[in-house]
């Protein structure tokens, strides 16, 4: 598993909880609600190596999950450490 | 007559038996090898993985909030088991409600997921409440499965949601 900095998205309610747009992930300790980030941990295959950062691999998650993933941004998800 | 004949090949073979029979006797054994879904292989034989979501940590009052998420990839099947909740705190609390839950996507409408197990702590003391679940749940291809927390009271909880995802080819 790679750990990563990610989004926040949602309110915390029953309709819209507090969620990262990712198809695959876990939370590491505690998400930040005011800055609306946390720390995620994703599997391996879904993670590349650029500029000697861990990075989402997008193209690994849209040919993995297919369907709803298949334009997947990865710019849209992570945020930098 | 010997050997392997597929089972689409069955019809053909019968009518060649039946007009060599005319003529001669076929002595011999005619093995019929199943295909389609008998001759597929059991789940524990089709690159099986083990990956589990887990969830651990001290959290202070929070909404509903999804803590891991697992997606069925696509050509694969899953199995969710081993579900365990719990939580506890080290202080006297209000009794206020924490829950921990996992649900999946059901047709409820607004984007609901439904629940399909859970833990709702109510104490007032400093105590533990847990729960292991190891009925299996199958999910499909692009299946999505949440793990959520909730905490309602006054006080900082541990709170525990995990669950164990058996992988393997569709």
């Amino acid at each position: 598993m790679k750990r990563i900095k990610v989004k926040l998205v949602g309110k915390g309610t029953e309709e819209e909880p507090f969620t990262v747009n990712l198809p695959t992930w876990m939370m590491d300790g505690e998400a930040d609600y005011v800055k609306k980030e946390c720390f995620v941990f994703i599997n391996d295959d879904e993670t590349e190596k650029k500029n000697g950062k861990i990075k989402i691999n997008q193209q690994r998650i849209r040919t993995k999950y297919k369907k709803n993933w298949n334009k997947f941004k990865a710019s849209d998800v992570e945020l930098e450490e | 007559m010997c050997g392997r004949v597929h089972q689409e090949d069955e019809t053909k073979l019968k009518g060649t038996v039946t007009q060599a029979a005319k003529d001669r006797t076929i002595t011999g054994t005619v093995t019929v090898t199943p295909s389609g879904d008998m001759a597929r292989k059991a789940p524990y034989d089709r690159n099986v993985e083990v990956k589990v979501s887990f969830y651990s940590a001290l959290v202070a009052a929070h909404g509903s909030t999804i803590r891991w998420t697992y997606t069925v990839p696509a050509n694969h099947t899953a199995i969710l088991t081993n579900i365990y909740f719990s939580a506890s705190t080290v202080i006297a609390t209000a009794g206020k409600r924490c829950v921990m839950d996992i649900r999946t996507e059901a047709v409820l409408g607004g984007g609901l997921f439904q629940k399909i197990c859970g833990l709702v702590h109510y104490s007032t003391t400093a105590y533990v409440t847990s729960n292991t679940w190891s009925t299996n749940v199958i999910g499909i291809a692009g299946a999505i499965f949440r793990g959520y927390t909730d905490n309602n009271d006054t006080v900082s909880h541990y709170m525990t949601n995990n669950g164990t995802f058996i992988e393997f080819d569709e």
